[in-house]
């Protein structure tokens, strides 16, 4: 059964220029245990849809209309105290920059005890500061580390805290929004790791949010691929990197610098297009070498091959 | 010939305010601690490690925008070590620098085209009438059009790609000889990288220009790099052709760096090796080898106790127990 479905989901944000579509018709399912990746460039939507599913879209943003169930419930139509009580307990998050989200002045185990509190997890404080160093030790920091304030701990520490914080309750689902973008390679080798480790030991599902295809490779069940704000391509990540179906998921594989490939200095033409004024017909059409007629003037509906979809007219 | 020679460069911070001085805690944070290298004109080396290697550091003292502690630096045969400010204007234009972020090295009111423009007419290069006319012409090249468009726009209305293309017309204009980058892709979608660093090599071949890139990106090394400089904790550990070194890493940390790089190939051969911990605080540098306490081959004796050297002849590599010899 499904942990998780997103069906037609519209997200608008009304700025001063007009309103603008950063989600468009979405729709992703995602199984119990399963590690999906969204991929996709900077305002391509990803970081929107994903803030979506646990209540967290920033205003001016809001889901003009579709469906996110979750666990039989539908969230969209959730009140705020509801969406409060499922994120941590039942959806963790985890954001690019642990230093927003944590308090400077107050030690981290006293962070961790609050949400335990909140959450009604624990009879007593000492059980939920038991069960926080417990936390920590299961992401690799020792401990009797709930003593120590955020500046104490280096980037990588604090970020394997903010997962601590976001598993603790033993969410079904974690939403990682580029977790490992601030940090050096070998930290955020060791953190993909870690997340990796925690999703088969707790069976849990995972969502990773990542401009960075290569990492969404190495690590996921399934990659979504992400243009202009809509879902272009959708299928297991084997086959979404070993055959892209998508013209565009072809072009960001071979625009991504890697060690083991033959050397390219290839880069996608052109640039992403203005959300306010998007491209008519497919959206990716004036960089596509693959265009044709219909690309220009029609846009392309999503069509199901097997177990993948991808939303181009080569595909009917 | 070479364009630029760094001899036991060293930049040794204090950290600590009046009462610590008088107390005795002052600190001596050693961000770079003895780096020598020599980069010659049309080449570009990359430095790569991460954050606290101290590879910026060695980027801002080459370009005396930090003063060095001691060591010595020598571009195009002036030795500018101790060079004061009012000569080493005249060079200024001659030798670039570019940054991670665009948002920040772009005043926000400025229209993006005068910032372009505004470096010639500084350095007395140009009328503003003649500045505008050479940064249209830049816009064009570093493919913002149409260019009269962009020129009045602000940072504001740009794309993180797109400003960084300003800085790097801003940078090109006066035509350097040297261009010490530090991290200009980083904060770029990944997709977008390969196009910023080819407008640097396009550039780079045209002036005959030599570059140093700052990375943490093995991957963008490879992309641009004649040769890669690896450092850690304020010394380079291994320098050599870029090819040969991520084919064949000599250095532990090196190999460590190769492994930790995402790839999109299935089945990959990586190294294996996985190290420890982070880097450590440059104001407490382990004895020894700098790497040991996260080394995997540390013998527990001589890595503890003696600092390896630099050592070899195209391809040299700080280590007691190198992987290749």
């Amino acid at each position: 059964m499904a942990l998780l479905r997103i069906e037609d989901l519209n997200i608008d944000y009304m700025t001063l220029r007009g309103r603008l579509r950063a989600v468009k018709n979405a729709s992703l399912t995602l199984g119990e245990g399963e590690w999906l990746s969204i991929v996709g460039e900077s305002g391509s939507g990803k970081s929107t849809l994903a803030m979506a599913i646990p209540g967290l879209l920033l205003p001016p943003g809001r889901i003009t209309s579709g469906r996110i169930i979750f666990q039989g419930r539908d969230l969209t139509g959730m009140s705020g105290d509801e969406l409060r009580r499922i994120r941590g307990s039942e959806i963790g998050v985890v954001f690019q920059d642990p230093l927003t989200s944590l308090d400077p002045l107050r030690t981290i185990g006293d962070q961790m005890v609050e949400a335990i509190m909140e959450h009604r997890a624990a009879g007593s404080k000492r059980e939920a500061l038991e069960m926080a160093s417990a936390a920590l030790e299961s992401v690799g920091i020792p401990g009797n580390r709930v003593k120590y304030y955020p500046h104490q701990l280096s980037g990588g520490q604090r970020q394997r805290v903010m997962i601590a914080m976001a598993v603790m309750l033993k969410p079904r689902l974690l939403i990682a929004d580029e977790p490992t973008t601030a940090l050096d390679v070998i930290v955020q080798a060791s953190i993909m790791r870690l997340l990796k480790s925690l999703q088969r030991k707790m069976g849990m599902s995972i969502i990773l949010i990542t401009h960075d295809i290569a990492l969404a490779a190495e690590v996921s069940d399934r990659i979504a691929v992400m243009y202009a704000a809509e879902i272009v391509e959708e299928g297991p990540a084997e086959q979404v990197i070993e055959e892209p179906l998508h013209p565009y998921t072809e072009a960001l594989i071979k625009s991504t610098p890697d060690l083991w490939r033959e050397k390219t200095l290839y880069s996608i033409p052109g640039n992403p297009p203005d959300l306010r004024n998007p491209p008519s017909g497919c959206r990716f059409h004036p960089r596509c070498h693959k265009a044709f007629e219909p690309c220009k003037s029609r846009e392309p509906r999503p069509t199901r091959i097997r177990d993948r979809m991808v939303a181009c007219h080569l595909y009917g | 010939m070479a364009i630029l020679e760094v001899e036991d460069l060293k930049k040794h911070f204090t950290q600590g305010d009046l009462i610590d001085r008088l107390l005795g805690r002052v600190r001596i944070v050693k961000a770079v601690d003895g780096v020598s290298f020599k980069l010659n004109r049309g080449e570009t080396l990359a430095l790569v490690g991460e954050s606290g290697s101290g590879k910026t550091t060695t980027g801002k003292l080459i370009l005396r925008l930090l003063e060095p502690t001691s060591g010595r630096i020598v571009f195009d045969g002036i030795d500018i070590t101790r060079m004061r400010e009012g000569e080493l204007r005249r060079l200024r234009p001659r030798m670039q620098m570019i940054y991670q972020d665009p948002y920040a090295s772009l005043n926000p009111r400025m229209e993006v085209g005068k910032a372009i423009a505004e470096p010639l007419v500084v350095h007395g290069r140009a009328s503003w009438s003649e500045a505008r006319r050479e940064a249209l012409e830049m816009l064009e090249r570093v493919g913002l059009t149409p260019a009269r468009d962009f020129y009045r726009r602000k940072p504001i209305q740009l794309s993180g790609g797109q400003r960084q293309r300003v800085v790097i017309a801003r940078a090109m204009i006066l035509k350097p000889d040297l261009l010490v980058a530090d991290e200009p892709v980083s904060m770029i979608d990944v997709s977008m990288r390969t196009s910023i660093l080819k407008l640097l090599l396009d550039f780079k071949r045209e002036y005959n220009m030599s570059m140093i890139m700052i990375t943490h990106d093995l991957a963008v090394a490879r992309l641009v790099a004649d040769r890669t400089a690896v450092m850690y904790l304020g010394k380079i550990v291994e320098i050599g052709p870029t090819e040969d070194i991520l084919h064949n890493p000599g250095h532990p940390y090196t190999e460590a760096l190769i492994a930790a790089a995402p790839t999109i190939v299935r089945g990959a051969r990586k190294p294996s090796l996985r190290i420890r911990g982070e880097i450590a605080d440059p104001s407490r540098i382990p004895s020894g080898c700098r790497f040991h306490p996260r080394c995997p081959y540390s013998d527990g004796s001589k890595c503890v106790k003696e600092e390896p050297q630099l050592a070899g002849a195209s391809r040299m590599v700080a280590c007691h127990y190198p992987l290749t010899r």
